[in-house]
């Protein structure tokens, strides 16, 4: 649905117009939709009692690491927009295969965050100026990179 | 959605470019649109006051007065009919409810589940419908009378390639009910072209 996401298995439609675009092929178009897991369908057997275990097992009951994450998948663009100037640290260098880093990004000045510590996502450096750094890079070695894109790890 | 996106073929070449990306960080790391509305919300609601909201708006490509009227006024009706007035009761979104609320609406909504017309056991080969066979029963499908209007280059095309048809859960397979089979549209990425 999104891009970067992977296909739709099983979703909710929440609404549904006559489908006027061409070609179709169906006549009824779904929009809003919500994206859900195979395994939560067991709350549609669930009875009273078993429900709000269910629906605790997805919020309180989980991890907050597992909460912050989802958090920073969804904000890291407003966090580190394209264009900024951000630190990084080398994980891995290879001249032939590209490098991997890792970038502390800050979620408290965005204030969309209710954190203020530091949270690491993961970078691949795609092009790197050699005139701007006198020393070979290795790993452990902070250097400054230009954001251009994201990706989503599946 | 469409309705909030704002876009305009009138804008020059910069202005759609910066805000194509803007709005491809609003849908950044999305996986469905509850997500789209959780972010727009969360954005929303922490930047307070009226002129920040504007000025966001105005930036992101947003329609504010469309999102205070459909999305905001629209809460505080839903919420001011289910919440406690003894209390003071003000609670701000949170992102570990999330999953709960998908499952939750779910199960409100168990007879709009739909899965891949792929994944039954005798896949039909659906052809594309004649023009006519728009026009029938339309007012079964036609839940809401507002415009309706679509750019088919943003949605369809570089998106999700050909839109995906899907049946509804609890149909059978050999069942040539139309009104159980849907084409999906991802409409956080729906434009609209009216303004």
């Amino acid at each position: 649905m999104c891009h970067g996401q992977p296909e739709l298995e099983i979703f909710v439609a929440c609404q549904r117009r006559a489908n006027f675009l061409r070609p179709a092929r169906a006549k009824t178009l779904a929009l809003n939709l919500i994206r859900l897991k195979r395994e939560w369908l067991n709350v549609l057997d669930a009875d009273l009692a078993q429900r709000p275990f269910i629906y605790a097992s997805l919020s309180r009951w989980r991890e907050h690491a597992d909460h912050q994450l989802y958090q920073l998948r969804l904000f890291l663009p407003l966090l580190i927009p394209i264009g900024e100037e951000v630190s990084a640290n080398i994980k891995t260098w290879d001249n032939d295969h590209g490098s991997d880093v890792t970038v502390s990004v800050v979620p408290g000045k965005s204030q969309l965050f209710d954190t203020t510590d530091p949270l690491l996502v993961s970078g691949i450096i795609v092009d790197f100026d050699r005139s701007a750094h006198s020393i070979k890079p290795e790993p452990g070695m902070e250097i400054q990179a230009s954001v251009i894109d994201y990706q989503i790890e599946c | 959605m469409q309705s909030i996106l704002e876009w305009d073929r009138d804008w020059d070449t910069y202005k759609k470019r910066d805000i194509r990306l803007q709005h491809l960080a609003l849908v950044f790391g999305c996986q469905d649109d509850l997500d789209i509305y959780f972010k727009l919300w969360i954005i929303w609601e922490k930047l307070g006051t009226t002129k920040r909201r504007q000025n966001w708006c105005k930036s992101a490509g947003i329609n504010y007065n469309v999102f205070k009227d459909n999305i905001e006024e629209e809460r505080k009706k839903l919420i001011g009919t289910v919440m406690d007035w003894r209390k003071a009761e003000n609670r701000s979104l949170l992102i570990d409810k999330i999953d709960a609320l998908r499952v939750l609406i779910a199960y409100s909504l168990r007879s709009e589940l739909y899965v891949p017309i792929e994944q039954h056991h005798d896949e039909q080969e659906l052809t594309y419908l004649d023009w006519e066979s728009y026009w029938d029963e339309i007012d079964h499908y036609e839940e809401y009378e507002d415009d309706f209007d679509l750019d088919p280059a943003v949605t369809i095309q570089g998106i999700i390639g050909t839109p995906g048809v899907y049946r509804r859960m609890d149909a059978s397979a050999d069942s040539h009910d139309d009104t159980s089979l849907i084409e999906i549209i991802p409409s956080q990425c729906v434009t609209d072209n009216r303004n």
